[in-house]
């Protein structure tokens, strides 16, 4: 092959183009398999050689079978790109060999496309090679710009993705490749082509971001016969692989952008440092280059300019430091990869100590645009300081995970729930890791953050060479700050002290606090190692070390501290602070493998034993627990997670609830408690089993709370909440009911007898809506109605009722309005379901049973004739920014209004106490906060003052779920207790000796993955008119294979035992 | 002086001015502010690991390494504060903490910069905990040990290896924490490449490269319990400088002034460095005389000296002073080689007097006799200089090792090709060609360059008897191509019938190479001996080839140091037990065996003197290092002692001493 002169380029160009354009006679279908490193590991290359296979069978000469790089979403290859001419092309997505042979034979061969298996249709960009109308056939399947992940992105460094040929350096100058360089050689000087870059504004895509026609012109600057271009692909940070995608899809991008790089610093020679570890790429870089240098465009004189550049791939050994410009050079000299101080900068002395330049692939690949179509176009996009479009690495616990270019000044959150798809796992959204170990963690009130240099770095990350790992609730930061960590100390080059020493002692501190061996001052040390290392570590990668510690310590400190002080890992992750993940998440610590293992042996008894021992209502949390345990269990990795509040019910549903040994006061000292909610109860029945004398007071005439005029029958029957309080009252607590404390007894006279108080009054008022009209008649609050009908007192509803809110409050109320014999029911919420509290059950079975729901609707006023309401004006809304929950903020559509018409109106937006206390005592000694929520003493979790006042439940956290109640309740006996006994001066309380449970330890040999037990329910027809409970209870057999699904995580020992056996 | 721009910055509030490129450590240092500094080290280059020299610079919250910044115009430097002060002491805790830095049990105790700089920042106690990771302690080589566990990583040793010494033994290998020094590819030091010069030891700040052979001497908690002597090594003729730690008059260590004067660097060998640590353990103050059984038994001095003055009486009677040959060591000073002189002429005038290395020097003499004028060697700088070394019938790593180290520096510095031939060679995977041709072989070699070389003569094939043409045109070729040749000639070229064959061939083809300015011929020829210059310009070796060895019956052995008679040519003399009247040494008991009589005297160690330089033939004053034992006679006294008993009062050592007056004495 000859070498290129300028007017040839245009001539391939040309004929590229006029052959993809398939000309009649030529090949009509084109079919591409995308062969990414990304891809062949999941079995493009099988895929490639059936349909090779394939089309030699077939003997068919109209169809083009091609190859090209990675298309972008990774969790969907391998992919398949079929296009026939004149239709629209169609992208198959998670192709087996099997699926190939049948999309060959059907779509490429016989002309319909699968829509079944087809992922969307179209091309990412217009600027593709090779167009088409739809196939009608293709209705359902979505077209590719319509798919967030695709649509939101803007293609320009990873332009050719999937499109061209990686071997192909006549595809790349189809896609007007190479023709930058040809006007930076012909046209351009070296400072036209440096006064591009600068004013496109372009930055370093390495991570430090600095200005690239900067950097060149500095470079340019320095006088010296000999000068470098480097291109920096040691790609190393965690989750990252930007650069691996545009040097396996697009080298020749990166040459070009060296080739005008080179020109305009004047050098002659340059270096592409790339990991051995990218052997793909290593191979395409080799091939683009030995195609650019038969062509000329590498080498003296090129394209007839007279301007001489090489290059050389440099393989790297994998070394983390080696991505640092002086250690990267340090290594391509030939010795060991080091980093070297700066100054000098090797603008001025790098490679063998001549002027360097040295870039980043992305940045590199971005170049030859910038000079084809200017700096404006390129600025066009971005922010102030950050123009252009940044590739990003998403991955984590996101849906999408894959490689997404968007413009620089994105919102964060866009990027992980619009083209993210949001959290693969379902659960919450916890933070995202930007810029590797380097970078740092950004939290769920950050999620507006435009993505850009300055705002990422203000929120203590980079935005880094792109990576970014997203992470759920599920995630426990001190555990990823020490993975982090970890690979900082293992990559550390050693040379320099700070580094080489401080991320070890941090890694120490940090492995020891995850071990639950955590001390006080542990994270002021540090805290001062960071600093000490970020001010006096020699290179970024010692000096940025730090910054996952430092940014986890700012937004997770009660993360670290629960570590540190409770010995809690809250995520559940740190396994040497647990025996099982469900007990450890388990507000109140139940021992549930145990109680899931007696189920399995049959042992019923003994099961509700053990949930007797941290739960005095089993029962109630067996039906309206919010199962915090099951979103931790194991099983969840396999399958589904054990199914543990049933199993919890289902013991108590079908053993004898042991009967309790009254107690005899042993000590002298009487507790008031206020409020016989779960709280109250679960404080006194601990406090009498400690020897004390305990009265509760409860303003209603039935002990329970909310579990009892709360919470409708249909969901907890009443027998079930009162033989749980008879099991209290049997052990000797005294209960005065319809007595209120201020009103029935005075505050003074529960203060003078008794020696300490706990207030769990729980949150029984509805809190107002504060819009037109809500004293007509007709608009009541949940908690009220909900009072009413537990009462017995019948309350009446409406014909047409509208429900406002969207917990478990609202459902409650719906629900019960249409067992009323409301005729139609509407529950009106402002964001939409994913964004509802209310458990993801009870909406369904709300909806099962006729309940509406009316979605991004916020009522504005309610309306009625005279005094009595007729309906609501609802303001329709849709969702915009991110709120610092993480959830999107509901905003109106402006003029989007419309009428619910409703004759009665139920408030459920929240509860709040009723604000009795303060009258009671006045002394100011509780203190509240603006909702009326009692405060309790920091570092103590119901302490509220320097007297023996303690507070806990819904009162204190606001309207919460049971398992919270009791554990408070809990909580508060031991405090009580505990400071009893030291007023008293008297040893700290020892709890009995614990009555031996034999837990069985079977674990099945194999596993079976199967879905879990669903619970049977009244069939949706009989509930209308009824409270009869609509979840029926597992039977035997269903409890006893749901109960063999627990991998029994408590077995640690064991299964150490059996591995070192084995 | 230079013409770069001077820089004004200030430092601690004080203005000072430096050239331009100046590091702001040199700047404080002009200003006399002391920074503290670990792997800053001023024979090596900078490197900017430790971080201990970090300062602030216009207030900036990250702190900066002095020995590697340069200084800005303005540059406002403050080099301590609390918090500096603050960052340095955690960073000798870091260290301290980071491996076992238990001083007590340190060899180094006493003389080691990390406890020195522990001490000066009020480090009494360690706020943080131990890392406590164990590595190796390599104790394969001879004369060194390496204790892993109390590196510090500063890369001085690494450093030292490639840039001084040109072996490039030592890197850093592992990552992290778990960091170490390597040596070549894996394995110990002695099993290694490496050289032995021992400064990696000298340079290491810690106790974590240490001498065997002194373990534990000086070891005192904070103080350095010797003095230190300056003197020079006489072994191989370089004259290195040396710094001697004394203790009870014992040699503790040696080591060398850093940073030296180039072309050396300060540097020192095996030779100058262990092997007076080696010697000086076994030293032997007791004479030996054979007694009529025909051993060797213990005697008293008096006793010792009547028997040697009678058996020398006796064998000027028995043989006439012609069968008597004196030899003496040309690593003696000049005095000692005078008074040998001088005392032989007085009471064996018929006598042969020569020189351990005369042979060499006849070999020489003759080949330039042979060219018909003398010739001016090229300094040992040109070493470092040359494009092209062609080293023939030399073992420089092993007679003069710094040699070796300049000729790896040309190696890899200027890249310059090496071809070792002849017997002797210093191989390696960088020597372009390697040929281990005998010295009649070599000559020949040599010969077939110079007549391709010369376009005067006919240039044919390859005319030697089994000469390897290939490797003749090849170093032909690279000859020609080369722009500043050397040739670097050592004693092996006189190992063959016809010594001066070699040396002939030599400066012919130095001659055709040209001179360099100031007449130099591109030749460097290693001197056998510490003093050989001396020894020839004294004229203490003989001129002519004295007879063969039948006609010897004995004489006197006079040696400096350990001096090995077979190979320092003493065919020329009788070799059997008892063949020789007199051995008088420090250090070779073992050469008694030749002797009736062995006189131990003071050696090199324990005397002063002036040797002649190799490259300017000027005078260098040699300090003793220890001060001789009382029970061991000085040279004089032995002399006089003799001369009393030859004839009393005619000759004494003292009076007939004409040394001639050093060049350069070297301070005392």
């Amino acid at each position: 092959m000859s070498k290129l002169r300028l007017e040839d380029l245009y001539r391939i160009k040309g004929q590229v183009l006029r052959t993809n354009l398939m000309e009649p006679e030529k090949k009509t279908i084109r079919v591409t398999v995308h062969m990414g490193t990304c891809g062949i590991s999941s079995g493009a290359d099988k895929v490639l050689a059936l349909l090779q296979e394939e089309l030699k069978r077939s003997g068919r000469e109209d169809v083009a079978l091609t190859t090209s790089g990675c298309a972008g979403i990774c969790n969907q290859e391998p992919l398949v790109t079929v296009e026939r001419l004149n239709t629209e092309a169609v992208k198959y997505a998670q192709v087996t060999p099997d699926k190939a042979r049948e999309i060959f034979q059907r779509h490429v061969l016989g002309g319909s496309p699968i829509a079944e298996w087809a992922f969307a249709r179209g091309w990412e960009q217009p600027e593709k090679l090779f167009d088409g109308g739809p196939d009608p056939e293709m209705g359902a399947v979505p077209g590719i710009a319509s798919l967030d992940f695709f649509g939101r992105q803007e293609l320009r460094v990873m332009r050719n993705r999937g499109i061209t040929r990686a071997d192909s350096i006549d595809e790349y100058i189809a896609t007007d490749g190479y023709f930058a360089a040809a006007k930076a050689l012909f046209q351009m000087s070296s400072q036209d082509i440096i006064g591009e870059v600068k004013s496109s504004g372009i930055r370093g895509r390495g991570g430090a971001g600095f200005p690239t026609g900067l950097k060149w012109q500095f470079a340019a600057a320095s006088k010296s016969e000999v000068k470098f271009v480097l291109c920096n692909a040691d790609e190393g940070d965690p989750g990252a692989f930007m650069d691996r995608c545009v040097l396996e899809s697009d080298p020749h991008a990166v040459l070009e952008g060296m080739i005008i790089a080179a020109k305009a610093i004047g050098a002659g020679q340059g270096y592409i440092y790339c990991r051995a570890e990218y052997p793909l790429a290593v191979k395409t870089l080799n091939q683009a280059i030995d195609q650019a240098r038969e062509y000329g465009l590498l080498g003296s004189d090129i394209l007839g300019s007279g301007f001489e550049f090489d290059l050389e791939v440099y393989r790297g050994a994998g070394a983390f430091v080696c991505g640092e410009e002086t250690a990267l050079m340090t290594s391509i000299e030939g010795k060991r990869g080091m980093p070297r101080p700066r100054p000098p900068f090797p603008a001025v002395q790098g490679l063998w100590k001549k002027p360097t330049v040295l870039n980043n692939v992305e940045t590199l690949a971005s170049i030859p645009q910038i000079i084809l179509k200017g700096a404006k176009w390129f600025a066009s996009i971005g922010t102030a300081t950050s123009k252009g479009t940044k590739v990003f690495a998403l991955t984590g616990d996101v849906r999408n995970v894959g490689l997404v270019e968007v413009p620089m000044g994105i919102p964060l959150g866009d990027i992980i729930f619009d083209i993210g798809g949001g959290m693969a796992t379902g659960k919450k959204f916890k933070a995202v890791q930007l810029g590797g170990p380097s970078g740092g963690c950004v939290p769920v009130a950050h999620l507006n953050t435009p993505v850009e240099y300055e705002s990422i770095v203000k929120l203590g990350a980079i935005v880094g060479s792109g990576g970014m790992i997203v992470m759920d609730e599920d995630k426990c930061m001190v555990d990823v700050a020490r993975f982090f960590m970890e690979f900082c100390v293992e990559e550390s080059c050693g040379k320099c002290t700070p580094c080489r020493v401080g991320t070890q002692q941090m890694l120490n501190i940090l492995t020891r606090i995850c071990r639950g061996q955590g001390r006080e001052g542990d994270l002021e040390s540090l805290e001062r190692w960071a600093v000490f290392i970020q001010n006096s570590a020699l290179c970024g990668l010692g000096q940025t070390a730090p910054n996952p510690v430092l940014s986890t310590l700012r937004y997770f400190r009660e993360e670290y501290e629960a570590h540190i002080r409770d010995k809690r890992c809250p995520a559940v992750v740190c396994g040497d602070l647990f025996e099982s993940p469900c007990q450890h998440a388990c507000p109140a610590g139940m021992d549930i493998p145990a109680y899931v293992a007696l189920v399995r042996a049959d042992q019923l008894e003994e099961a509700y034993r053990v949930l007797l021992k941290t739960n005095p209502f089993p029962s109630v949390c067996g039906r309206v627990c919010d199962y915090v345990c099951e979103s931790k269990c194991r099983r969840a990795t396999l399958d589904e997670p054990v199914n543990i509040r049933y199993l919890k019910r289902f013991i108590t549903d079908n053993a004898p609830r042991p009967a309790p040994a009254p107690k005899a006061p042993a000590r002298r000292e009487r507790i008031a408690v206020v409020g016989a909610g779960p709280s109250g109860l679960t404080a006194a029945r601990e406090l009498v089993l400690r020897g004390y004398q305990v009265t509760v007071f409860e303003e209603l005439p039935e002990p329970g709370g909310m579990l009892r005029y709360g919470i409708p029958a249909y969901r907890l029957p009443r027998e079930v909440v009162a033989g749980e309080i008879k099991a209290i009252t049997d052990l000797g607590v005294e209960l005065k009911l319809n007595t209120r404390v201020g009103r029935e007894i005075g505050w003074e006279d529960v203060e003078n007898d008794f020696q300490a108080i706990y207030l769990a009054p729980g949150a029984h008022r509805s809190l107002p809506l504060g819009i037109d009209g809500e004293n007509l008649e007709g608009v009541v609050g949940a908690v009220e109605l909900l009072r009413q009908l537990n009462l017995d007192q019948n309350p009446p509803v409406g014909r047409q009722v509208a429900v406002i809110g969207g917990g478990n409050s609202a459902v409650d109320a719906a629900r019960s309005a249409l067992r009323l014999g409301a005729e139609k029911v509407t529950l009106l919420y402002r964001r939409t379901r994913e964004e509802m509290p209310a458990q993801v059950e009870e909406i369904r079975a709300a909806e099962e049973e006729g309940v509406e729901l009316e979605l991004l609707a916020a009522p504005i006023r309610f309306a009625g004739a005279g005094n009595r309401v007729e309906g609501v004006v609802c303001q329709r809304m849709s969702l915009g920014p991110f709120d610092s929950s993480g959830r999107r903020r509901p905003l109106p559509i402006p003029g989007a209004e419309f009428w619910v018409p409703a004759d009665q109106v139920i408030s459920a937006i929240s509860q709040g106490p009723e604000a009795f206390i303060d009258q009671a005592k006045g002394n100011g000694e509780i203190g509240f906060d603006a909702k009326g929520l009692i405060l309790v003493k920091e570092g103590s979790r119901t302490r509220v003052g320097q007297t023996l006042v303690f507070a806990g439940g819904d009162a204190v956290t606001g309207p919460g779920k049971v398992i919270w109640a009791i554990a408070d309740g809990r909580a508060a006996a031991e405090e009580i207790d505990a400071a009893i006994r030291a007023k008293n001066g008297e040893p700290a309380f020892e709890p009995p000796a614990e009555e031996e449970i034999d837990i069985p330890a079977t674990i099945d040999e194999a596993v079976t993955e199967g879905p879990r037990a669903q619970m049977p329910e009244l069939e949706a027809g009989e509930r209308r008119g009824s409270f009869a409970e609509v979840e029926l209870g597992f039977t035997r057999e269903v409890a006893l294979a749901e109960a063999c699904r627990c991998l029994r995580c408590d077995l640690k020992e064991v299964a150490e035992e059996g591995a070192e056996a084995a | 002086m230079t013409d770069k721009p001077q820089i004004k910055l200030t430092v601690d509030g004080r203005e000072v001015n430096v050239e331009e490129g100046a590091t702001i450590l040199e700047a404080a240092r002009k200003l006399e502010i002391r920074i503290p500094v670990l792997c800053h080290h001023p024979a090596l280059t900078a490197w900017g690991g430790c971080r201990l020299c970090l300062v602030e610079v216009d207030g900036a919250s990250r702190l900066v390494a002095s020995c590697v910044t340069p200084v800005r115009r303005g540059m406002e430097v403050v080099t301590t504060n609390q918090r500096i002060f603050d960052t340095r002491r955690m960073i000798i805790e870091s260290l301290l903490t980071e491996r076992n830095h238990f001083c007590m049990f340190c060899a180094q105790s006493g003389q080691c910069e990390l406890q020195d700089l522990a001490y000066e920042h009020g480090v009494d106690h360690l706020t943080l905990p131990y890392l406590g990771q164990e590595f190796p302690v390599d104790v394969s080589h001879d004369f060194l040990a390496v204790d892993h566990n109390r590196c510090v990583l500063c890369g001085r040793c690494v450093r030292a290896c490639s840039e001084l010494v040109g072996a490039s033994v030592l890197s850093q290998i592992n990552r992290g924490g778990r960091s170490m020094i390597g040596v070549d590819l894996a394995g110990g030091l002695g099993e290694s490449s490496c050289v032995s010069c021992g400064l990696c030891g000298q340079v290491c700040p810690t106790g974590a490269i240490f001498h065997r052979q002194r373990t534990h001497t000086a070891v005192l908690g904070k103080r350095r319990d010797f003095q230190v002597v300056e003197s020079h090594c006489p072994v191989c003729g370089l004259l290195c400088p040396t710094l001697n730690y004394v203790k009870d008059n014992n040699l503790v260590r040696v080591e060398s002034p850093l940073p030296g004067a180039e072309p050396l660097r300060g540097q020192l060998c095996r030779r100058g460095r262990f092997e007076p640590l080696e010697s000086s353990g076994r030293q032997p103050v007791r004479p030996l005389v054979r007694n009529s059984k025909g051993s060797l038994s213990p005697a008293g001095l008096e006793e010792a000296l009547d028997a040697a003055a009678g058996e020398l009486g006796r064998l000027k009677e028995a043989e006439g002073e012609e069968a008597i040959l004196g030899l003496i060591s040309s690593q003696c000073s000049n005095e000692e080689l005078e008074t040998f002189r001088s005392f032989l002429e007085s009471f064996f005038p018929g006598a042969c007097l020569d020189t351990l290395d005369g042979r060499f020097f006849r070999a020489l003499t003759a080949a330039g006799n042979g060219q018909g004028e003398g010739f001016k060697e090229a300094s040992l700088k040109a070493l470092t200089e040359a494009d092209l070394i062609l080293q023939l019938g030399a073992d420089p790593e092993r007679t003069h090792p710094l040699v070796g180290a300049l000729i790896r520096r040309a190696v890899f510095e200027n890249k310059a090709e090496y071809l070792a031939i002849g017997p002797g060679s210093l191989p390696g995977p960088w020597t372009k060609m390697n040929l281990d041709l005998g010295p009649a072989q070599t000559a020949l070699f040599i010969r077939e360059l110079g007549s391709k070389l010369d376009r005067s003569q006919e240039a044919a094939g390859i005319k030697g008897e089994g000469m390897p043409a290939r490797e003749v045109w090849k170093a032909l070729s690279l000859l020609k191509a080369a722009r500043r040749p050397l040739i670097l000639v050592g004693e092996h070229l006189a190992d063959q019938a016809d010594p001066a064959a070699g040396f002939k061939a030599v400066i012919g083809l130095a001659r055709l190479l040209g001179a360099r300015s100031g007449g130099e011929l591109p030749l460097i020829i290693l001197k056998p001996a510490g003093n050989s210059c001396g020894a020839w310009s004294l004229g203490v070796a003989n001129r002519e080839t004295p007879a063969g060895t039948s006609g010897f019956k004995g004489g006197l052995i006079w040696l400096s140091g350990e001096e090995d008679l077979p190979s320092a040519g003493l065919t020329d003399g009788p070799t059997e037990a008892g063949s020789w009247t007199v051995v008088s040494s420090r250090f070779r008991e073992d050469l008694g065996r030749l002797a009736k009589v062995f006189l131990p005297k003071a050696g090199w160690l324990e005397t002063d003197g002036t040797y002649f330089r190799r490259d300017d033939g000027a005078g260098l004053f040699k300090p003793r290092v220890l001060e001789p034992s009382p029970e061991l006679a000085p040279f004089r006294e032995i002399l006089n002692g003799l001369a009393q008993r030859l004839a009393a009062g005619e000759w004494t050592a003292e009076r007939k001493v004409t040394s001639p007056e050093p060049a350069h004495p070297a301070a005392g």
